[in-house]
């Protein structure tokens, strides 16, 4: 077996609470290559957040070992950008101030991280709003904000939250269209955390399905649709049969009831 | 109806405070109560510019001694509120004792500042300090704390210091409950000023505190009323309680 980008060998986590112990992660093996688009499909509990914070840095696993480009981990590493559930904008900055706080923590330089802040706004479509506050976009807008602060110093790892599960349907589609595009254009490792089962067929090389009590991957599917995938190719029989298996994996556990 | 609109605020609070001056002085003249009890307004206004010198100087001390405290309360009290959300230890000893010394009455430990420090301005300033700064420091600690996780873990993963998120997250985020504590600061300030004159009096002739103090313990009967107002407005007051010794 080769080992990747992201390494994770016999990762676990347990926490401690006043009921005893409760196992959120158990023997967690994965390998990430460099520019994989990877997803962590699971129902809500089976730990995808915990594991995705392990890997970011921002929990320590209690077993196992985690390396990133090589190196064992040690808090949050370089080149790493993430985007949480929600925006988490700050009210009192304008988009393109939001997007420099990167530059200002990271203290890279910010003139060509500014440069490369309005850059990707126009990507992202949110060109003549880089003065605006975040009360003044829409939930999407605001989204697509949230990911060009986390790509704004192009890190080599991104790690994505359930990004899209507090947006409506249409701008959902909208977004998965436009990662894709953002993807494509500058090939990064991305883990992508979410429990929508087309989503992640959608968007990813690679889907790992989890399960609950404990938090354990249980299946692990390479997705070989060509791209760029428009959202026709959601008619395509070869996308079907990928839901259909995943689904029918999901009713194997239990997570899903078949009838 | 447009000058109505655009000055709602303005013409309603102006009219709200000369209505009740109109009802007060109305009240005073038709009801025939003693003036010593309730003079009205315009008794007031007169005897304040029979002096006006020396209401101003005695405000003016007041005015000045209020507004260090409260400056004063506002940087020790956000300096403590920065130690108490950074450290545990600080949070466990400083808040604790902080809480403890709140519940004991400012009032009863005015003697014992003005046996410290004297009777001239430190001793009053001290306690108007002690009295503002409470609510400066929770507030200010609240605001402080109140960050989502998500936020901190967003600022983690850029890695930034404890100083950045201080000054760029944790600052700008307190600020609304920041200004909500120097609101109820500011008035305490007055408060603990007037106790600290009160008690600290004596030979100082500067001070509206002392002013009212004396011209009540000569009027006697008005020593409820001022008991009343000097809480809101110790300057207003001054020349009212005077009035009331006038009339006597």
């Amino acid at each position: 077996m080769t080992v990747g980008f992201v390494s994770l060998s016999h990762v676990g986590k347990t926490y401690a609470s006043p009921r005893g112990d409760v196992v959120a992660l158990a023997d967690i093996n994965l390998e990430i290559e460099p520019g994989e688009f990877i997803s962590v499909l699971g129902p809500s509990g089976c730990g995808k957040s915990t594991l995705l914070k392990c890997i970011g840095g921002l929990e320590t696993a209690t077993t196992g070992d985690i390396r990133i480009g090589g190196s064992p981990l040690a808090g949050p590493p370089r080149d790493l950008g993430m985007v949480f559930q929600t925006d988490l904008l700050l009210d009192w900055l304008t988009i393109v101030e939001n997007i420099m706080i990167t530059a200002h923590f990271k203290r890279l330089n910010p003139v060509i991280i500014r440069k490369k802040a309005l850059e990707l706004l126009a990507l992202f479509g949110l060109d003549g709003f880089e003065n605006r506050h975040p009360w003044e976009l829409s939930g999407g807008m605001r989204q697509r904000a949230a990911i060009c602060r986390a790509l704004v110093d192009d890190p080599k790892l991104l790690l994505m939250d359930e990004p899209f599960g507090a947006l409506d349907a249409m701008t959902r589609d909208d977004l998965n269209m436009e990662m894709q595009r953002i993807w494509m254009r500058s090939p990064k490792t991305v883990v992508f955390v979410t429990h929508s089962i087309p989503e992640a067929v959608f968007l990813s090389d690679r889907v790992v399905v989890m399960a609950r009590n404990p938090g354990r991957i249980e299946n692990d599917y390479r997705i070989d649709l060509p791209r760029p995938r428009s959202l026709a190719v959601r008619g395509a029989a070869e996308y079907s049969r990928y839901l259909t298996e995943i689904r029918d994996e999901f009713a194997r556990l239990g997570v899903l009831k078949a009838e | 109806m447009a000058f109505w609109r655009t000055n709602e605020r303005a013409i309603t609070v102006v009219s709200v405070l000369a209505g009740s001056l109109v009802l007060w002085e109305l009240g005073a003249r038709i009801s025939h109560v003693p003036q010593f009890l309730l003079p009205a307004p315009s008794v007031v206004i007169a005897d304040l510019f029979k002096a006006p010198g020396l209401y101003a100087i005695n405000s003016l001390a007041t005015l000045r001694v209020t507004l260090t405290g409260f400056g004063l309360a506002v940087l020790l009290g956000v300096l403590l509120a920065v130690a108490i959300v950074h450290s545990r230890i600080m949070e466990h000893s400083l808040y604790t004792l902080l809480v403890a010394l709140n519940s004991l009455p400012k009032v009863a430990l005015a003697p014992l500042f003005v046996i410290w420090l004297g009777t001239g301005s430190p001793s009053k300033t001290t306690v108007a300090v002690t009295i503002a700064i409470f609510p400066i420091v929770i507030d200010t600690a609240l605001g402080l704390r109140s960050i989502e996780p998500d936020v901190m873990n967003m600022a983690k993963v850029m890695r930034a210091s404890r100083w950045q998120i201080l000054r760029r997250i944790r600052f700008p985020h307190a600020l609304p409950a920041m200004f909500a504590g120097m609101k109820v600061a500011i008035s305490l300030a007055l408060v603990g000023t007037i106790v600290g004159e009160f008690v600290a009096g004596g030979d100082l002739r500067h001070c509206a505190g002392l002013r009212l103090h004396h011209t009540a313990r000569c009027a006697r009967y008005s020593s409820i009323l001022y008991n009343r107002f000097s809480r809101a407005a110790a300057d207003a007051l001054a020349p009212f309680a005077a009035a009331a010794r006038h009339s006597r």
